[in-house]
């Protein structure tokens, strides 16, 4: 090859290179990055929430809001508000305020299941609009709220939702939708509360702390949180709270006569931090006694939940699905209309006390 | 017939395996558990295993068709149909052969479309990539096997990655399991098939394959890279049906890189981009080895120079590319392409091996009779 | 392969420059040098002739030794003066009778006296007192492929030195010299040395093919060598070794390959050699195989990040930012926001900045070199970023880039790495990550083609060679790396074989 032809050819490679290489860029600092959406109904119109933090000037975050009727071009009338083109790519997460969850999330789920661009981010619901909630977030760091929610879910006992949780519940028959939900509490503050169930893409009820906890323990591997009971057994009286450090479940559905039954085993591994006076767990009994009362409370508040979600029609356990395992002619709609109604549920604990701390507990 | 390779064009018989392997994986495996669940549902693994069994029967035949005598395709048309004939089966195959890499780099340009650049205009990409495909098969059977070796080595670290979603797969829905009948699992069987073709090149570049003194070195080669696509394919199904249940899979066409989405590290998030980038590497293998085969049968039934006629059909295969916009006419051409794979790995190939053994009883008798 | 091309024809046609005919004609050219010298001496019946290139010969020689000579015979008045006698007793070494022409020319250009008889037939005496070491340099430190231990002796200009070093290291019989005469003006020497009954017979042949081919005019140094016989001219690797170190050649005679010195040139090359060649120091040798594997690990992970990290990050802020972490996104942000260029500017701007630098403390001498890089390095780097020219994160990483290019031992191939960097910038810039991948697959494929003396240069990584790994990412003890590496085909397999010292299998307190 002459180099004259050498140079052609490298010649016409450059050309055809910078022809074809103009792709539309996102330069880190020239988009608006959001980390938090936040989606609500207001006036029949859907209404988002846009959280952009401003790392450019080290200020506080901005709050921008818009209103559309369809999620698409929602993000076309956020874009109208905007400097910067607006790219949901660093999106963390994702709040459906309290309407809109009640009146069904199924348009906006749909939407951001097609968005290859979203990572898998967390949702949760809130009391109220998102709004109150995001505006709260905007002078603190910008990846408060998300370090909040990861932090509930690492050992707070709140059951682990992201968007692959939501895929799963959400397409997947047998199991019903669960979000955390977030609060504004009295004095101001960012607060996680409780869970909000969902039958279908509509919220049905919401479940406190302590409930959402026992959720926790029925379908996460991770049991990390803290369980607080009333010991009230013979002289032994007061409140107790309970770091359960990892444990294990196990589900099945058997049948019992002609009714089917949930049964529960929860094996629960404990770390003790403090005891109500009187109780001394050197002696056999009491550590028996204390184990025991622990045990059945669990149980009994588990199987009260588990009633509770009976009542309401919803399963976010995923009952349906361990049903179906053994079962060929399982139909969603048949297992919840007849089956699901009439269910016992049994849930048996077994607690074993890993660690005590290294205070002397006598004292 | 018999072609004679120069030694230093070919490559060792341990190569066989990569070249097997590579040829095989390509775009199929980022999106075909939503194709495969419509039959066997959760058993579809099963179907998987019974597609590869069968396949190990392909390359069997495969390896019963070629011979010394005639160690290529071309050549064995041409001992089966004469000149004519065997030159216009020949194109035929060349094809289809071509029509497979199409398929695999407009399903790539699709993947790169959907994901990392959805405003890239499709002829962007086909230039890019139609130079650089056009210098690496220029480069020569050899360098293609280089790649066939790298595509399969370097992006195997992939593997790993099966650590993050593992955290958070669930047995049961995998259960109930062995509950299809037969007659489904083999429609799942026939949309696996696809994921399995482009072995079947090897009745090209056979002869590119230096042959020790005991030929069987060439076809263990050859099933051993077959049954680790088995197992590549065995342990993403697996995974993938762990880690979502059925109806998510029937929802999300890209199974494989949902899945690839929960991969993080502190120093990198959305691993995904990072992986369709890497994933090149694994279909350079199918979409250059497809085009070098479809060169080497014109030059050995028309006797144009490989330069000419590769500038060609790379030209078609990036005309075509670009003509197909609307995202439906690339589900069709793959359809298309899964139905003239399958019929010609699956049914000309066996057919043409009973062709084959009838001539030569054909002449052995009539030699006896002389 | 390299066609005839148009170009040649006229090369063809060319005349050689020098073209004399007659002892006269060769004797008349150089007369026209004023250095140059006869001396007419009147011994005997006949006049002597003595002629020479003053600036060319040993003083010390000619005054001691061959004056001194032929004034003995003056005396001798009745003796007819023949050469034969005249060179049989004649107290040096290097005597040539020829009444070749060109011989004669070429032989006076180097140093040669030139003695003649008036009258006598066209036999002449060359006498060899050139002094080969006239302002050459003697000092043979390392000046480039610097080692912390180990020997530091370099080559130095002198063709004779530099092959009596490499004899110190190899004082095996099998070492062979072959000496060719390269270059229409410079004539230089150039010998290529090899280890006879182990370096491949195919190799040597190519060798001694490709020396002998080359038409060329000065070889200014060994490198232009190796650029005129490379496989392949067009790519920015070095296909041949070149090292200054006699550790490091004589390390690749004895592995099997062929080295080639030239006279004038502080450095030889070797080959054929593969890419992972040019990563070995010849320190890891001398240090114990783990320190030794690390650092050679470390040096070859450093290419990786020198090549790659600026091209990743004008990828991935322009394109990708999904794929940066929430902690680091405000960093990067926060340190860009004022740069009013895009990315590719921004890194182009200081590639070239390092470049420069490095460029300027290479032609400075090395005193004030040291004080540029400090003003370069903190003043200039500092002030870009508080003139928000560039973000500090970028900075960073050029420096850091620029730094891992350097630990490359070989400088031609650190050279190349430098500058494979911008290939990498650009296509990042153009298809973001798609366009590395893309520079990833051209620049494998570009490997996968080179040959270094028609051997492929990407062994053992393709052809894939796992036992190659051993002393090439690796450097396993000397133990395992015995043998000679396959893709040199050498005649003999093992270098040596170690004794297995006597090991007893000790179980916990086993007396």
């Amino acid at each position: 090859m002459t180099n004259k032809k050498f140079a052609q050819r490298i010649g016409c490679v450059a050309l055809s290179l910078f022809l074809s290489g103009c792709i539309p860029k996102s330069i880190i600092d020239e988009v608006s990055l959001m980390h938090y959406i936040g989606f609500d109904r207001e006036k029949k119109m859907l209404k988002a929430s846009v959280v952009y933090p401003n790392y450019a000037t080290e200020g506080n975050s901005t709050l921008l809001t818009a209103e559309a009727k369809n999620p698409s071009s929602l993000q076309n009338e956020l874009g109208h508000k905007s400097q910067f083109e607006y790219e949901v790519g660093q999106l963390r997460v994702m709040i459906f305020g309290d309407k809109l969850s009640r009146y069904g999330l199924a348009d906006v789920l749909d939407t951001i299941c097609k968005d290859p661009k979203i990572g898998v981010i967390r949702i949760v619901i809130s009391d109220g609009s998102p709004d109150l909630i995001l505006r709260k977030t905007l002078n603190k760091s910008p990846l408060y709220l998300k370090n909040l929610i990861d932090k509930s879910i690492e050992d707070e006992g709140i059951p682990d939702i992201n968007l692959h949780v939501m895929y799963d519940q959400y397409f997947g028959s047998g199991i019903d939708m669960s979000f955390p939900n977030l609060k504004v509490d009295s004095k101001g503050d960012i607060k996680i509360d409780g869970m909000g169930i969902f039958k279908g893409d509509k919220l049905k009820f919401k479940i406190s702390d302590k409930e959402a906890f026992l959720l926790k323990l029925m379908m996460d591997r991770n049991k990390n949180g803290v369980y607080s009971f009333n010991l009230d057994k013979n002289e032994h009286k007061g409140n107790i709270g309970v770091r359960i450090l990892y444990g294990k479940h196990k589900v099945k559905v058997i049948k019992e006569g002609n009714q089917e039954k949930a049964k529960m085993d929860l094996t629960l591994n404990i770390k003790l931090e403090g005891l109500p006076k009187g109780v001394k767990l050197e002696k056999e009994r009491d550590l028996i006694l204390f184990k025991k009362a622990l045990q059945k409370s669990i149980s009994t508040e588990a199987e009260s939940l588990l009633k509770d979600f009976q009542a309401n029609g919803v399963d976010p356990v995923g009952l349906g699905r361990i049903y179906k395992v053994n079962r060929s002619n399982y139909s969603e709609q048949n297992f919840y209309k007849m089956i699901y109604r009439n269910m016992k549920f049994d849930v048996n604990t077994k607690i074993i006390v890993r660690q005590t701390g290294v205070g002397n507990i006598e004292s | 017939m018999k072609v004679n390779v120069e030694k230093h064009f070919q490559v060792s018989a341990f190569f066989t395996f990569f070249l097997i392997h590579s040829s095989q994986t390509g775009v199929g495996i980022l999106n075909f558990q939503n194709q495969v669940i419509k039959g066997a549902e959760q058993d579809a693994w099963i179907s998987l295993i019974i597609t590869g069994v069968i396949t190990h029967i392909i390359l069997y035949i495969i390896f019963k068709l070629l011979d010394e005598e005639n160690n290529d395709l071309v050549a064995v048309h041409h001992y089966c149909f004469g000149k004519t004939m065997g030159n216009i089966l020949s194109v035929l195959a060349m094809i289809y052969f071509w029509l497979a890499s199409l398929t695999v780099l407009r399903a790539y340009i699709e993947v790169i479309q959907i994901w990392v650049y959805p405003t890239i205009k499709t002829w962007q990409l086909c230039i890019v990539f139609g130079l650089t495909f056009y210098y690496l098969i220029k480069s020569g059977f050899r360098t293609l096997s280089g790649f066939s070796f790298w595509g399969v080595v370097l992006p195997s670290f992939l593997f790993f990655l099966i650590y993050f979603p593992m955290k958070h797969t669930n047995y049961i829905y995998l259960l109930p399991a062995f509950s299809h009948s037969l007659s489904e699992l083999f429609i799942s069987s026939k949309a696996f098939s696809l994921l399995f073709l482009g072995f079947e090149w090897i009745v090209i570049y056979y002869p590119f394959i230096r042959r020790n003194p005991n030929s069987k070195n060439i076809s263990k080669w050859a099933y051993f890279g077959n049954l680790y696509t088995i197992i590549v394919y065995l342990i993403v199904t697996l995974i993938s049906f762990l880690y979502f249940n059925q109806e998510v899979l029937q929802q999300l066409p890209w199974a494989t890189l949902m899945m690839v989405k929960i991969v993080h590290f502190s120093f990198l998030e959305r691993f995904e981009y990072a992986f369709i980038f890497i994933w090149l590497l694994v279909v350079i293998s199918p979409i250059c080895i497809s085009l070098w085969a479809c060169t080497r049968i014109i030059k050995r039934t028309f006797s144009i120079p490989p330069k000419a006629s590769l500038k060609m059909l790379l030209l078609a295969e990036m005309i075509a590319a670009i003509s197909l916009q609307e995202f439906k006419s690339i589900d069709h051409l793959i359809n298309l392409t899964s139905k003239v794979g399958i019929g010609f790995v699956y049914l000309y190939l066996p057919l043409l091996l009973i062709i084959k053994l009838i001539k030569n009883n054909f002449i052995k008798n009539r030699l006896n009779k002389i | 392969m390299v066609k005839n091309d148009t170009d040649s024809d006229t090369n063809t046609n060319q005349k050689p420059i020098v073209n004399h005919s007659t002892f006269k004609e060769v004797i008349d050219a150089a007369k026209k040098s004023n250095d140059f010298k006869e001396i007419r001496k009147n011994i005997s019946t006949s006049m002597v002739f003595i002629s020479y290139f003053n600036t060319l010969i040993d003083r010390d020689i000619m005054q001691k030794v061959l004056l001194p000579y032929i004034a003995d015979y003056e005396p001798r008045q009745n003796e007819v003066l023949d050469l034969h006698t005249f060179q049989k007793d004649l107290p040096l070494e290097d005597v040539v009778k020829t009444s070749d022409i060109k011989e004669i020319e070429d032989k006076i250009y180097k140093g040669y006296v030139l003695i003649k008889l008036e009258n006598a037939s066209d036999e002449c005496l060359l006498i060899n007192v050139s002094n080969s070491s006239t302002g050459m340099r003697q000092f043979n430190e390392t000046e480039n492929e610097f080692s912390v231990t180990g020997p530091k002796i370099g080559f130095v200009e002198n063709l004779d030195m530099n092959i009596s070093l490499l004899r110190k290291k190899l004082k095996s019989p099998l070492l062979v010299t072959e000496e060719l005469v390269i270059g229409t003006l410079s004539k230089t020497r150039v010998m290529m040395v090899y280890l006879d009954g182990i370096t491949n017979e195919e190799h040597i042949k190519t060798v001694r093919k490709r020396l002998s081919n080359i038409d060329f005019d000065i070889v200014w140094d060994v490198s232009a060598l190796d650029q005129i016989i490379s496989d392949n001219s067009n790519t920015p690797f070095p296909l041949y070794l070149t090292s200054e170190r006699i550790d490091r050649i004589s390390y690749t005679v004895s592995n099997g390959q062929v080295a080639i010195f030239s006279d004038g040139s502080p450095y030889a090359i070797s080959g054929p050699c593969t890419l992972l060649d040019f990563f070995i120091s010849p320190e890891d040798y001398y240090y114990n195989w783990i320190i030794g594997s690390l650092f050679r690990l470390i040096r070859i992970l450093g290419i990786f990040f020198s090549i790659f990290t600026s091209s990743i990050y004008v990828a991935v802020v322009t394109y990708h930012y999904e794929m940066i972490p929430g902690d680091l996104l405000g960093p990067l942000i926060k340190t860009r926001a004022n740069v009013p260029f895009p990315p590719l500017i921004e890194v182009i701007f200081l590639e070239i900045t390092i470049e420069l630098l490095r460029e300027a403390g290479a032609r400075l001498p090395s005193k004030i070199g040291q004080t540029l890089g400090i003003v370069g390095g903190i003043v200039i780097g500092q002030a870009a970023v508080a003139a928000s020219l560039t973000s500090n994160i970028l900075l960073i990483i050029v420096a850091l880039s620029a730094l891992a290019s350097f630990t490359t031992p070989i400088i031609t191939m650190s050279n190349s790495i430098r500058l494979l960097r911008f290939p990498f910038i650009i296509m990042s810039a153009l298809f973001g990550g798609l366009g590395i991948i893309l520079g990833i697959t051209i620049l494998l494929c570009h490997l996968f083609n080179l040959k270094s003396f028609g051997t492929p240069y990407m062994v053992p990584l393709y052809p894939f060679r796992i036992k190659n790994f051993n002393d090439s990412f690796l450097r396993l003890s000397y133990k395992k790396i015995n043998k000679r590496s396959d893709f040199l085909h050498p005649k003999l397999k093992m270098k040596y074989s170690p004794k297995e010292r006597e090991k007893r299998k000790e179980d916990i307190n086993d007396e």
